[in-house]
């Protein structure tokens, strides 16, 4: 009944000509200026602030010291509050559409004790609050407001900001010191660990020979896909009938904060166990093979004699794929049905090409994440490999290729004796399983160990060298657009649209116009970015590290090799954005597990509420995570060099030039966290 | 190959389990209408765009003791009857609020929101209808 009136209510505004996103923002509710701009009480010496909330920010409308009141014109209020140490700051604000919330990193109570709310047509006074530490604190909405809700902040920064200052010099002497040390001409090492010493996880003693039993188990695989297949049926259903309002729903609140940041530490971890644990193509996966559990060979007449084009055989699918989301990340974060229909494509894609085109050809080329992930894992310090190639070469039978009654050949394709790349390795372990000669292990290794002769290998691998220029800028980017007070970025990728949706409400996903036209600003922005821009710029580093070195590489190849040598960086950055997420939005997937439609239940009797975990750290800390990425880059980048050029000079050269660019990136990145 | 069959079967019932998960849910949710208690009245607010109070029309009979528990679903929400004089104020996302009455005039009361809480937030109200003896 009241599904019929909601949809005929939206079909009369519509053929009213009025969607329902052209109905003006309430404003009755709003406090007159008047009211707002003349305080009636004395603060002494503190600074009023005239802040305004709003979906989904914060702008300052107006300061006041002493009785002169400075108003900033509509349209350029800044979202920026600088103000020196030791100034004592009085907030008077307001809300201009719902209610929201108001919390300062570090210098507000927490917010389970005491919330300030600021509801509409109500001004509401904090403080005085005397800023005694210098550095960069972010403004937070503390009541759920809409979807954006988890990304409503504005900045405040006390100066004299030494935290920012000191991280751009350390950017600038870390990158020196990188230098210093390479000045030596140290061969196959990273930062002092030699790249040639793996160790064998499965023959270390204790632990070694019962992994080695687990990952053997022929049930091992069932055994980890099956939680996650769990897991990923709630979010669909969550997706679906679940609460509109992303944070309160367990589709965004595990898949895009769990989920996510689990993602990034196993990459710089364990490689890529993610695809080892992946629920997406494997209900494919059990019916190609008629089994879920033993070995099956997948018969010829199943798979209809189709071939899986040669053309696709690279990530170039898979890191467009990869933007494509990216670009549509605003919604894709904040609306569970918008999750929801993801997983369900990725689920039937993934399902009927593995049943058309096995084995996994839709993880190899075509999952986006699988992807990124794949490429980002070069990095990591967990490898699948052989123990002794040698054996592999000799061993003429090649059970890891065509299978044994113990476990299936490479279902990844690749020839797991000789292989020394993770890119395209998804870790299932079945070469281990089929492997007579117990020649297949994991080994633990330096993080970088591979990327030296991959780079020397990459003639004309444009789609990964495209991979790590989407991943690097888009790190950055998004740390900036998440976590940054600019709401008309927010507002340009959200289509300007101010509420969640779910099956029911499916009707009213959709944008106005503006809204429209700004996602494609939005879009050519990001696109722009990291498809263009950045690396115009790399290849005109990768020119002139070529004329320093004097090398007789052609421009091209060098581009590409030293692309590989982001790898690092990529997985740090990550890392320190899945940091940032987990310390600030811990919170949202505990109450998810307890809650999973957002229907208000408490299975678990959690009582936990929202309160960022020491946030006024939270720029130092990602900082730290990127310079450090930043030097494991450079050296990888004189790695490669040193590969390509065989001679230290020439490669001690053409890696200063690009040591350059990174430290500046470095400086770009501690601008954004704390500057 | 017997044990390999006990573990084929029971791989395949765990599955078919997790597409019960999902099935389930989607049936519970769209096929069996909304149960209430006699006397409790469970309303969940969504913003307008995603529904509005859920029920929308409660029949209460008069004379009746009712009560009516009220939960915000995602953000700050109100619940108020002008007609009852019953105004429960701002009800957090997640916070529920309880109202009992005995209504005992007939007729047709419209509770609304009285929270902005979404563009569409003018839109959202519901009734309450006493139905005499």
């Amino acid at each position: 009944m009241s599904e019929i009136r909601r949809m005929l209510i939206f079909v009369i505004l519509l053929m009213m000509g009025f969607g329902s996103f052209l109905l003006p923002s309430v404003s009755a509710h709003v406090v007159s200026e008047k009211d707002w701009l003349n305080d009636p009480h004395d603060h002494g010496d503190a600074k009023i602030v005239y802040l305004k909330a709003y979906q989904f920010g914060f702008s300052i409308k107006a300061i006041q010291e002493g009785s002169q009141l400075e108003v900033f014109p509509e349209g350029s209020e800044p979202s920026i509050l600088k103000v020196d140490k030791g100034d004592r700051v009085v907030f008077r604000i307001i809300s201009e559409d719902v209610t929201h919330g108001f919390y300062i990193d570090g210098y507000s109570p927490s917010p389970v004790d005491q919330k300030i709310v600021i509801q509409p047509g109500k001004i509401v006074e904090v403080g005085p609050i005397t800023f005694d530490r210098s550095g960069k604190f972010k403004i937070r909405c503390s009541v759920t407001c809409g979807p954006l809700h988890p990304f409503m902040v504005g900045d405040i920064r006390v100066n004299p900001n030494f935290g920012y200052y000191s991280y751009a010099a350390g950017s600038l002497l870390a990158g020196i010191l990188t230098l210093a040390y390479l000045r030596r001409g140290p061969v196959n090492r990273m930062l002092g660990i030699s790249l040639e010493k793996e160790v064998d996880l499965l023959r270390v003693r204790g632990i070694g020979p019962i992994l080695k039993r687990i990952l053997q188990w022929r049930g091992f695989h069932f055994a980890v896909i099956w939680p996650g297949l769990l897991i990923f049926a709630v979010v669909i259903v969550a997706g679906f009938v679940g609460n509109p309002v992303g944070n309160k729903n367990f589709s965004i609140a595990v898949v895009w904060i769990l989920w996510f940041a689990l993602v990034e530490f196993m990459i710089l971890f364990a490689g890529r166990s993610w695809c080892t644990v992946c629920p997406l193509p494997a209900l494919g996966e059990w019916i190609a093979r008629r089994r879920l559990y033993g070995v099956h060979r997948i018969r010829k007449w199943f798979t209809f004699g189709l071939k899986w084009p040669g053309s696709l055989n690279n990530m170039w699918l898979g890191s467009l794929l990869f933007l494509t989301m990216s670009l549509i990340i605003p919604w894709l974060v904040t609306r569970p049905v918008v999750s929801g229909l993801l997983f369900v494509i990725l689920i039937s894609v993934g399902t009927i090409l593995y049943i058309t085109h096995p084995p996994r050809n839709f993880c190899r080329s075509i999952c986006p994440a699988g992807a990124y992930i794949g490429h980002d894992s070069n990095a990591s310090i967990y490898s699948v490999r052989s123990r002794d190639k040698g054996i592999c070469d000799l061993h003429k039978a090649k059970e890891c290729i065509r299978g044994s009654p113990e476990g299936y050949g490479c279902p990844w394709r690749l020839y797991p004796g000789g292989h020394d790349e993770n890119t395209y390795c998804g870790q299932c372990y079945e070469c281990l399983k089929s492997c007579p000669l117990d020649n297949m292990t994991v080994k633990i290794r330096m993080i970088g160990k591979d990327l030296a002769h991959m780079a020397v290998k990459a003639k004309n691998r444009f789609d990964e060298a495209w991979m790590s220029f989407i991943r690097f800028t888009l790190g950055i980017f998004y740390i900036l657009v998440f976590f940054g007070p600019y709401a008309w970025i927010k507002d340009w990728g959200n289509m300007g649209v101010n509420f969640g949706a779910n099956l029911a409400s499916i009707g009213l996903l959709v944008p106005g116009i503006e809204g429209v036209v700004n996602w494609f600003r939005w879009a050519i922005m990001v696109a722009g970015v990291s498809l263009v821009v950045y690396p115009a710029i790399f290849y005109a580093f990768s020119w002139i590290s070529k004329k320093v070195a004097k090398a007789e590489e052609d421009t091209k190849r060098i581009f590409l090799a030293f692309s590989y040598g982001l790898i690092p960086y990529i997985v740090f950055i990550w890392v320190a954005f899945a940091v940032a997420i987990l310390l600030v939005f811990w919170v949202y997937p505990i109450t998810a597990f307890s809650d999973p439609l957002g229907w208000g239940w408490n299975l678990l009797g959690f009582k936990f509420k929202w309160d960022p975990i020491h946030p006024q750290s939270l720029p130092y800390v990602l900082s730290s995570l990127a310079i450090l990425g930043m030097a494991l880059s450079i050296n990888s980048t004189y790695n490669i060099a040193r590969e390509m050029f065989k001679d230290h000079s020439r490669a001690y050269r053409a890696t200063s030039v690009m040591a350059l660019l990174h430290v500046v990136s470095a400086i770009v990145f501690v601008w954004v966290v704390a500057g | 190959m017997r044990r390999g069959i006990f573990w084929e079967i029971v791989a395949l019932i765990l599955t078919i389990g997790v597409i019960g998960v999902v099935a389930f849910p989607l049936l519970d949710n769209y096929l069996v209408p909304e149960k209430n208690e006699r006397d409790t009245v469970f309303i969940r607010a969504y913003v307008k765009e995603a529904g509005g109070f859920q029920p929308d029309v409660i029949r209460v009979k008069k004379g009746e003791k009712v009560k009516i528990v009220v939960e915000s679903m995602d953000v700050t929400h109100g619940f108020a009857v002008k007609g009852l004089g019953i105004d429960l104020g701002m009800i957090e996302p997640g916070e529920k609020k309880v109202i009992e009455f005995v209504a005992d005039k007939e007729g047709v009361y419209v509770f609304r929101c009285t929270v902005m809480c979404s563009p569409m937030h003018n839109f959202m109200k519901g009734t309450i209808v006493v139905i005499g003896e």
